[in-house]
């Protein structure tokens, strides 16, 4: 492996001869490869979402109804809801979302009581004050990742989901869709979009101990008969449906991102091709001066491997830096889905380059490394 | 001019090199087509089926979404028999009341469209093509993408089986098509059963088509006069460009990936002809020096890059052909991707340019080489 190593500045130098081909070859990978990184931040996104929703918390929602717009539920349901054995407590929410369909600059305002916010949600504040948004009628806590796609500021005024809103303070939170949503008052929100009495949903904080099925079937059949049915679950199947909506396009997407890693595998096998080709004769010589097949065969494949791994690089530098300048997120029935550049995310493009360039560096460099030595050094 | 043959037999030549370059062209292609169906199948399933002389009368708040728009039955019922400027086919106004709902089963979410008779002569794009439209309680027909909306296998949605909706059964009694529009995920059923079924006394719209486009101000008028009736008019085609305006981000995203997927193929394709042309530089002079002009040489490259390019978009276009239709769903709706004539056309021109732009660059270098130098060998 050492004696490979001091071979590096040679196969630097073997790629710097043929400056076109190797640029070419860089830029064709990075391009491909840059498509396989940004379908793999979509990929973590919803991963990440899925994750932040292993919540012990139940959501009650009106039995039947898709997207946030059109649950109604009364808010006497709350009184019932605290009287049922394993609730610990509850949160009723109104919640208005720009878009029920799949959009990319997703608003979702959740308006709750603000006594009441922090029984059921765990909040880091980021900056400004919960205590001064409880006394401020129009004030709004902002999820970081809205507040980063809007540019938004503690004190700054702005029209968020047609509503005027302060922002009182910028908060982080594990629950899924708290980055990408703004609680404001529950009147105000009622107020403006003319829903006195109603929520879209409850949720329901369980009692340790208590099973949240046997809690959440307890829900749906005290109000089986009521106003409004209810369909009750836990977070973690409430975001999980809210995913499986989107769930083929991005099984779509994932097929997309494979065939961009199919370009870049073909790029490299082609390049490796090239160049051991035009390099027979040398070969030969260092194969004649002692060089083994093994090793011959290595060093040719270092080339498409390292083109690869650069190619992975540049592509993967560039998603990050374009996802971080532009935050991108994938809204789907109220939930964001952050395509959010992470460590993770580059380390999986990085090892998909570096696979990608091993697979199609072998098969050219094991077919020109097993070339019989005659015929390379008559090359010469 | 170099004769074809010739060209073909230098491709053959380097027989493993030309099979990976089609390959990635191959993979480029398909990239490209898969892309514009799913930007095109987006675009065209929320605005395909607008015309112009067709206009909907939303709840005042609703501002351009149908999901939120609700207008009290009887305003709606008012609204139909008296708004100026509709069509009047065999003594019947052209004017649908109806419910959208997005109903929700489990995991499964279905766009359920309560309508009356009256919708026949609105939506002139459905066809129905098995059985027929709901006419006694509880029946329903059901879109060609509705099963895939749903998902659920279409056999589930065969005629004469149930679909539980709502927490009601309906009876499917009729298949219908509508293609390449947003009715095709749909499920349609009576007016009244959908209300039931739902406990809404209210509706979502009413959707009037007109005698004449130029009949929408008076419309409007009729609307903006009505402030009992609470509407608001906005002409069909508006409305759907609303609904598309947010999936045309997605659309414009999946544009720009098949732009930088055709970069790529050229770069792949620009590899090839410049390891062709560096192999074969002594050659090239040769077929200077015995007469052929450098532009005949050069265009002879960028013939060899172009066949290598239309062989991989072939290969690309029938492969995304034997992989066939693919239907997707996304958020309200669904969409079918298929390689259709001018997705292929498209996969088969990003080919070619990918070729005649990784050829020319190439070509010509190859014939800027002085001859002598060019014929010693010397690059």
């Amino acid at each position: 492996m050492r004696d490979l190593f001091a071979f590096l500045p040679y196969v630097w130098r073997t790629a710097l001869r043929a400056r076109m081909r190797s640029l070419l070859t860089l830029l064709g990978a990075a391009l491909a490869m840059t498509l396989f990184a940004f379908v793999r931040t979509v990929d973590d996104g919803v991963a990440q979402l899925a994750e932040r929703s292993q919540q012990p918390v139940l959501v009650v929602f009106q039995d039947s109804r898709f997207c946030p717009l059109t649950s109604q539920l009364p808010l006497r349901y709350e009184r019932d809801l605290l009287a049922i054995p394993g609730v610990a407590a509850v949160l009723p929410t109104l919640v208005f979302i720009n878009s029920c369909r799949s959009n990319l600059d997703l608003v979702t305002l959740h308006g709750v009581a603000a006594e009441e916010l922090e029984t059921l949600y765990d909040l880091i504040l980021l900056s400004g004050s919960v205590a001064a948004w409880r006394t401020q009628s129009d004030g709004a806590l902002v999820g970081e990742r809205l507040a980063l796609r809007r540019g938004l500021s503690v004190g700054q005024r702005v029209r968020l989901g047609e509503v005027d809103v302060q922002v009182s303070g910028i908060v982080r939170s594990n629950f899924a869709g708290v980055a990408n949503l703004a609680f404001v008052h529950l009147d105000q929100l009622a107020l403006a979009r003319k829903r006195q009495g109603a929520a879209t949903q409850f949720l329901v904080k369980v009692v340790p101990g208590f099973d949240p099925e046997n809690v959440a079937e307890a829900i749906d059949a005290k109000f089986l008969t009521d106003e409004s049915r209810t369909d009750t679950k836990s977070m973690q199947a409430f975001v999980a449906a809210a995913i499986a909506e989107i769930a083929q396009v991005v099984d779509f997407a994932r097929w997309l991102g494979l065939l961009a890693v199919l370009v870049v595998a073909l790029v490299l096998a082609n390049t490796v091709f090239i160049s051991a080709e035009s390099r027979a004769a040398e070969m030969g010589v260092l194969e004649t001066v002692g060089m083994t097949k093994g090793k011959l065969m290595a060093l040719i494949a270092c080339e498409g491997i390292g083109l690869g791994l650069l190619g992975g690089l540049i592509g993967t530098g560039l998603v990050m830096i374009l996802l971080t300048v532009w935050p991108v997120t994938l809204g789907v029935e109220g939930y964001g889905i952050d395509l959010a550049p992470s460590l993770h995310t580059a380390g999986m493009s990085m090892l998909a380059a570096l696979v990608t360039g091993t697979l199609a560096s072998l098969p050219p460099a094991i077919a020109v490394a097993r070339r019989p030595l005659h015929l390379g050094v008559k090359a010469e | 001019m170099l004769p074809l043959s010739y060209l073909l037999r230098n491709l053959l030549r380097r027989g493993a090199r030309t099979a990976v370059t089609i390959g990635g062209i191959a993979a480029t292609t398909m990239l490209v087509i898969a892309m514009h169906a799913f930007a095109e199948g987006m675009t065209h399933a929320a605005t395909g089926n607008a015309h112009d002389d067709t206009a909907l009368l939303l709840g005042s708040s609703a501002e351009v979404d149908l999901v939120r728009s609700v207008i009290p039955r009887g305003s709606a019922e008012v609204a139909a028999a008296s708004a100026p400027g509709v069509l009047t086919i065999e003594g019947q106004r052209a004017a649908s009341v109806e419910l959208h709902i997005a109903t929700r089963d489990g995991d499964q979410v279905g766009l359920l469209r309560g309508i009356t008779p009256a919708a026949y002569l609105v939506h002139t794009a459905i066809t129905v093509v098995e059985g027929h439209e709901p006419r006694r309680d509880f029946e329903i027909m059901v879109g060609a993408l509705a099963a895939t909306r749903m998902g659920r296998d279409p056999a589930d949605l065969a005629v004469g089986k149930t679909l539980r909706l709502e927490r009601r059964d309906f009876q499917i009694v009729g298949h219908f098509a509508a293609p390449g529009t947003v009715y095709e995920a749909e499920i349609w059923a009576r007016l009244p059963d959908v209300m039931l079924a739902t406990k809404r006394e209210d509706v979502s719209c009413v959707v009037v088509r007109l005698e004449d486009p130029a009949k929408f101000p008076a419309l409007s008028l009729f609307a903006g006069r009505r402030l009992d009736l609470e509407i608001t008019a906005i002409p069909e085609r508006e409305l759907m460009q609303s609904l598309a305006g947010s999936l045309s981000p997605i659309a414009a995203l999946a544009r720009w990936m098949a732009v930088m997927a055709v970069i790529a193929g050229a770069f792949a394709c620009a590899n090839t002809m410049f390891a062709a042309v560096l192999a074969r530089t002594r050659e090239l002079a040769t077929l200077r020096a015995l007469g052929y002009s450098p532009a005949a040489v050069a265009i002879g490259l960028i013939e060899e890059s172009a066949l290598v390019a239309f062989a991989g978009g072939a290969v690309g276009i029938l492969l995304a052909l034997a992989i066939g239709e693919v239907s997707l769903r996304y958020p309200m709706g669904a969409l079918l991707l298929q390689a259709d004539a001018s997705s292929r056309a498209l996969g088969l021109g990003a080919a070619l340019a990918s070729g005649l732009l990784g050829g020319i660059v190439p070509a010509v270098r190859a014939v800027r080489i002085p001859l002598v130098e060019a014929i010693a060998g010397r690059t």
